[in-house]
């Protein structure tokens, strides 16, 4: 409609022979808006579509040097890959990986759900506004910070936790405890500020179905059910498609900053893998290798859980 | 009842709520009240014990008596953060690297966003592709290293400020705000003979001033909590004075609980000592957004609803 409108004003403007059109007055008109995209392309550029290039690494010899000043690596440049899936220590990342993502995917995406039609039923205005306030706050903090205050809280001796508990319990030092305890805090730090999409869906649904709904003697709980649930159907839909294409994803800081000496073998993500591999290590083959392969497979989730849910009738992401 | 008075009641209910409920129902609001209660106090408590601890005695804390109350009140602990000179640096160029960068996100978000806005723009649309491709696929860590480390901008300040300054979320959201400014405001301005920038600053930009501060905060709260860049690209001990705040306390922690030597090293007398001074730390790293976020809330959630949508 605006492109229409504006269109054919421009072209009326600027152009003396009727249909033609000219370069000169197109950028005298619009030339500013291409100077004012310069820098941003220069940065897409250089620190997004750059770095694509150097994706090459994975197939050449280790080195840090510009990777098209280098010789292939072994096996048709294939070494690396190779190298990465025979190391026990990969495969074990790459497991902690999809195990971690799976657990946040069936515990933790339900939560701000649920929490959402907490905060829907609460019947107090000023209260709710309150209570949203608060239940944001966690996802303004860091996870260093978050990490330093589960370290006092969890402690196994000396933790808050468990000093209120009169126990013991490890709740980091082993690693089915630290996989509880990484799923509650990613749910402590997320939940609250996951709630403002659906909620917002919410506000979309008409009152006159919950009138009808109450009409025909629906409770609180069946128009929960038949009215608000349905209603935010698609969003549900969509985020989860969302976190099922971030399966292989994965977080650095959580990980990193929550793990222990003790529970490295569940803790050791792809992510900390790469830093310790690449970065530390100097594998920067390896690790770009690993990270290619982390990033295809992304791809590949998201275009496959997309296409997946148009299957079923929603919108989808794009 | 007959169903007319009940459709009448539903419809009062909607004017009047709370007016005409029947017990249950409002003894149910009371429990969904106490429920939000509790996850309130869920979210708020480890932040008051951290206060708690940071104003509490070295004695008490390593006794682990605090609990909600500090106890052998005292303010030594933010004394002693204020004096240490590695701290206050550290705080100090945390501040002014949030600003810099902020503002820096800021401009480039805008200066990206708003010529996409024009249809009739040639090129917008693989600018635009090409914009929202690097969202789904990314080079990794590596590769962005590498090019860091030859761009010979590793260890440098510039490694926390350049890589991540836009956020192709923050473009999407600012686009769509754009978006939502009326036509015919441009169109008046053109006829006034206004070119795009004039129309940028003088109608645009006044207009979205609620979706230039959420941005100003997603980019503020990115960069004040921002850790493994700084954690990867500021590895050399000469850059040890770019260190953000997080990577500092992160650095603190990690050493005070592998040996409390390691922390006598650091400057502190023993183990109950720092651990004040830790909990002085994360007050100092939390607070600043702790103090921002709330005013702005009406604002950032229709930002990420914004997002969302379009995203």
């Amino acid at each position: 409609m605006r492109s229409a409108k504006a269109e054919s004003t421009a072209v009326a403007a600027k152009t003396k022979k009727p249909g033609g059109f000219s370069w000169k007055t197109y950028m005298r008109r619009y030339g500013t808006l291409y100077l004012l995209l310069i820098l941003p392309i220069i940065f897409f550029l250089v620190f997004r579509y750059t770095p694509m290039a150097y994706i090459l690494l994975a197939f050449k010899k280790n080195s840090i040097d510009p990777p098209w000043t280098l010789p292939w690596a072994k096996n048709h440049g294939f070494q690396w890959f190779i190298r990465a899936f025979s190391d026990a220590n990969f495969i074990s990342a790459l497991k902690n990986t999809i195990f971690l993502n799976l657990l946040d995917l069936v515990i933790g995406s339900p939560m701000p759900i649920i929490m959402a039609l907490l905060l829907n039923e609460l019947a107090f205005p000023k209260y709710k506004r309150v209570t949203q306030t608060v239940l944001y706050l966690p996802h303004f903090l860091s996870w260093v910070i978050i990490s330093t205050i589960t370290l006092r809280l969890f402690a196994t001796n000396d933790g808050m936790i468990n000093k209120l508990l009169g126990t013991a319990i490890p709740f980091l030092g082993t690693e089915g405890n630290w996989r509880a305890t990484y799923i509650v805090l990613g749910i402590w730090k997320e939940c609250g500020w996951n709630t403002i999409i659906y909620l917002a869906a919410l506000t979309a649904i008409s009152p006159e179905l919950y009138e009808a709904a109450e009409v025909d003697g629906a409770g609180r709980l069946r128009k929960i059910w038949h009215v608000t649930l349905p209603g935010i159907r698609s969003t549900i839909i969509v985020l989860l498609i969302m976190n099922l294409g971030h399966i292989l994803g994965s977080e650095f800081d959580r990980p990193f900053t929550l793990s222990n000496k003790l529970v490295e073998g569940a803790s050791k993500t792809i992510s900390i893998f790469v830093y310790e591999r690449g970065i530390q290590g100097s594998q920067f083959a390896l690790s770009t290798a690993v990270g290619l392969f982390q990033s295809v497979v992304c791809v590949i989730f998201l275009l496959m859980s997309n296409s997946l849910a148009k299957k079923f009738g929603e919108r989808g992401i794009w | 009842m007959s169903n007319m008075t009940k459709v009448n009641a539903a419809h009062t209910k909607h004017l009047k709520d709370g007016m005409i409920k029947s017990k249950s129902t409002r003894a149910g609001d009371w429990i969904i009240a106490i429920v939000c209660f509790a996850l309130m106090l869920v979210c708020l408590l480890p932040i008051v014990h951290v206060l708690a601890c940071s104003l509490s005695s070295a004695d008490a804390l390593v006794r682990n008596d605090v609990f909600l109350w500090p106890k052998g009140w005292n303010i030594e602990a933010y004394k002693t953060v204020l004096t240490t000179e590695k701290y206050v640096r550290s705080l100090w160029w945390t501040a002014v690297l949030t600003v810099g960068c902020t503002l820096l996100s800021l401009a480039l978000t805008i200066c990206c966003a708003y010529p996409l806005t024009y249809p009739e723009l040639k090129g917008s649309k693989i600018i635009n592709f090409l914009i929202l491709f690097t969202m789904y696929f990314s080079a990794g860590t590596i590769p962005s290293f590498v090019l860091l480390n030859n761009l010979k901008l590793l260890n440098t300040p510039w490694a926390l400020v350049l890589p991540n300054c836009i956020s192709v979320f923050n473009v999407i959201i600012m686009r769509s705000f754009f978006f939502g400014v009326p036509d015919s405001l441009r169109e008046a301005a053109e006829i006034d003979g206004a070119g795009p920038i004039r129309t940028l600053v003088q109608i645009y930009l006044p207009l979205s001033l609620p979706v230039i501060a959420t941005l100003a905060l997603f980019y503020a709260v990115g960069r004040w909590n921002g850790f493994s860049d700084a954690l990867m690209y500021l590895k050399k001990s000469s850059s040890e004075k770019y260190w953000p705040i997080q990577l500092l306390l992160y650095n603190v922690i990690k050493n005070s609980t592998q040996t409390s030597e390691q922390a006598a090293q650091e400057g502190f007398f023993n183990n109950g000592v720092s651990k004040t001074i830790q909990m002085a730390t994360v007050m100092f790293a939390t607070v600043p957004i702790l103090l921002v976020y709330p005013w702005l809330q009406r604002y950032f959630v229709s930002g990420v609803t914004i997002g969302a949508v379009k995203g």
